[in-house]
């Protein structure tokens, strides 16, 4: 008989495992709440620059045929009985299951968010609020635009600084910059985190005339008054802000509970991602706590480590990250570490940027193809191994 | 780049990995390696923190001193105690200035 895999999660790292298992040996099993598959890092350009091509696809368009899938939520994962409760009292039973249940905005964390993204949108929750973030920038005649970072986790470790850079950029190309002030805030040390990067992106900040703030821990947003409190009680002002809310993992039960951490996300070997105390379960990309960044390129590493895994391989996790960073003006860089590595400083390019719009235009054609693309992103992955790439840019 | 973070109520032990971005793990033995991590599990903590609790935060990055400083200096709450043991800083903080 055929081992049942079950996948939670119809994103990137559930779409990836389900079409790289054999479906000869295995009978594998796409769970998710609702029917589309979405390209998360194409809301920066909508929130930015407005862009209409479209960021999701149907999950069901995306599986290779003969991959099953149901479309209700998941309500509770029960490990040890290898069951998943579905929505309206279905269950479903597995071999092996691969939870694969993404991360979103937790807003109750900050007071007068919820409002304030209502009113001025935010590009790390849905497509709606990403186009009142551009309908916000078009607004915008003059004053201070601030991007602010709500706290960790959230998606995509370089977004809230893609979204200042393009935010400067769009207020320069309207003409508006010397009467736009974009104001950068966040609760770190440096703008960006991790030192070497920080050392390529501060002077692009300094030269482009966008101020920032560090050491600022968002506590709430006063709206009435246009600005934005500290937990110190450090008062900044807004005409319009943005903010990167903290995340929280999907709202689903586990059994035994202790598997989750506070913020609901899902402990984890970070070399195996097997769940915490049993080996037939697995917790990719966003979804777990494993301590590596929320980013699809994590979740497609760790799906192609889990199916290896599934399939009796000793496969490991590296570590690696790979996020694209858009600079602006046609600009880009990479975040590229692993766990043996510190991010790498790679200096701003244009070919960086073109990578990452080829990479955005080719995604669904990856997700749906992996026999086709796996040798080129293997490629790719030992061509840039962060020991190699340290040898040129320290 | 193993850490804890200490506080009243609560026990944190947290890793920080060689990424762009640090996690916090509950229980277990603390591993892992190199990171911007600590402050970013300082200001979690700091988050749910309330005036007069203690913070202690363990990392094993020698970056992690002038950082701590930093914060102190900048949100005016109080460093009790900056010491090293082996490899490990250990930082402890009286949170002062919440508003």
């Amino acid at each position: 008989m055929k081992k049942r895999v079950v996948i939670i999660g119809g994103g990137a790292g559930g779409a990836i495992a389900a079409n790289r298992l054999p479906l000869e040996e295995f009978d594998v099993t796409v769970i998710d709440s609702q029917p589309y598959h979405y390209y998360w890092p194409w809301l920066l350009y909508i929130a930015f620059k407005g862009s209409r091509r479209p960021m999701k696809a149907e999950i069901r368009s995306l599986l290779r045929p003969g991959v099953n899938f149901i479309q209700a939520r998941a309500e509770a994962v029960d490990l040890a009985n290898r069951r998943v409760q579905l929505e309206g009292g279905k269950a479903v039973e597995y071999d092996y299951l691969i939870a694969a249940t993404g991360s979103g905005p937790n807003y109750s964390v900050i007071g007068g968010l919820d409002k304030a993204v209502e009113k001025y949108g935010d590009y790390h929750s849905t497509e709606a609020n990403a186009w009142r973030v551009w309908d916000t920038i078009n607004k915008l005649k003059g004053g201070t635009f601030a991007v602010i970072v709500g706290g960790d986790p959230y998606r995509c470790p370089p977004s809230p600084l893609e979204g200042v850079f393009l935010a400067e950029e769009f207020f320069r190309s309207r003409g508006l910059r010397d009467r736009v002030r974009v104001l950068f805030a966040s609760p770190y040390p440096r703008p960006y985190p991790a030192e070497p990067m920080n050392e390529v992106v501060e002077p692009l900040l300094k030269e482009r005339g966008i101020e920032y703030v560090t050491f600022f821990t968002l506590d709430h947003i006063d709206d009435e008054k246009k600005v934005a409190v500290s937990m110190e009680g450090e008062e900044l002002k807004y005409d319009a802000l943005v903010v990167i809310p903290p995340h929280a993992g999907a709202d689903i039960k586990y059994s035994p509970p202790d598997v989750l951490t506070q913020d609901r996300f899902v402990q984890a070997d970070k070399y195996t991602n097997n769940i915490k105390g049993f080996d037939d379960a697995f917790v990719i990309g966003d979804a777990s706590a494993v301590p590596v960044a929320k980013t699809g390129v994590t979740a497609h590493l760790q799906a192609t480590v889990v199916v290896k895994r599934i399939l009796g391989e000793d496969a490991r996790n590296t570590g690696r990250t790979n996020c694209p960073f858009d600079l602006g003006y046609g600009l880009g860089t990479f975040v590229i570490s692993d766990f043996e590595n510190p991010v790498v400083k790679l200096p701003p390019s244009r070919f960086s940027h073109l990578a990452k719009m080829a990479f955005a235009a080719a995604y669904w054609d990856m997700i749906k193809y992996p026999e086709l693309w796996d040798p080129i992103i293997d490629a790719y992955f030992e061509a840039t191994r962060p020991a190699k790439l340290r040898r040129f840019y320290g | 780049m193993p850490y804890y973070i200490n506080t009243f109520n609560r026990k944190y032990k947290a890793i920080s990995a060689n990424c762009a971005w640090p996690r916090i793990e509950l229980g277990s033995t603390p591993r892992g390696i190199a990171c911007p991590g600590p402050i970013t599990e300082l200001v979690k903590a700091y988050r749910s923190a309330k005036n007069g609790d203690v913070i202690e935060v363990l990392a094993t990055d020698p970056g992690f001193k002038p950082d701590v400083e930093a914060w102190v200096k900048r949100t005016g709450n109080q460093l009790l105690e900056f010491r090293q043991e082996g490899g490990t800083y250990i930082a402890v903080i009286k949170v002062t200035a919440k508003k």
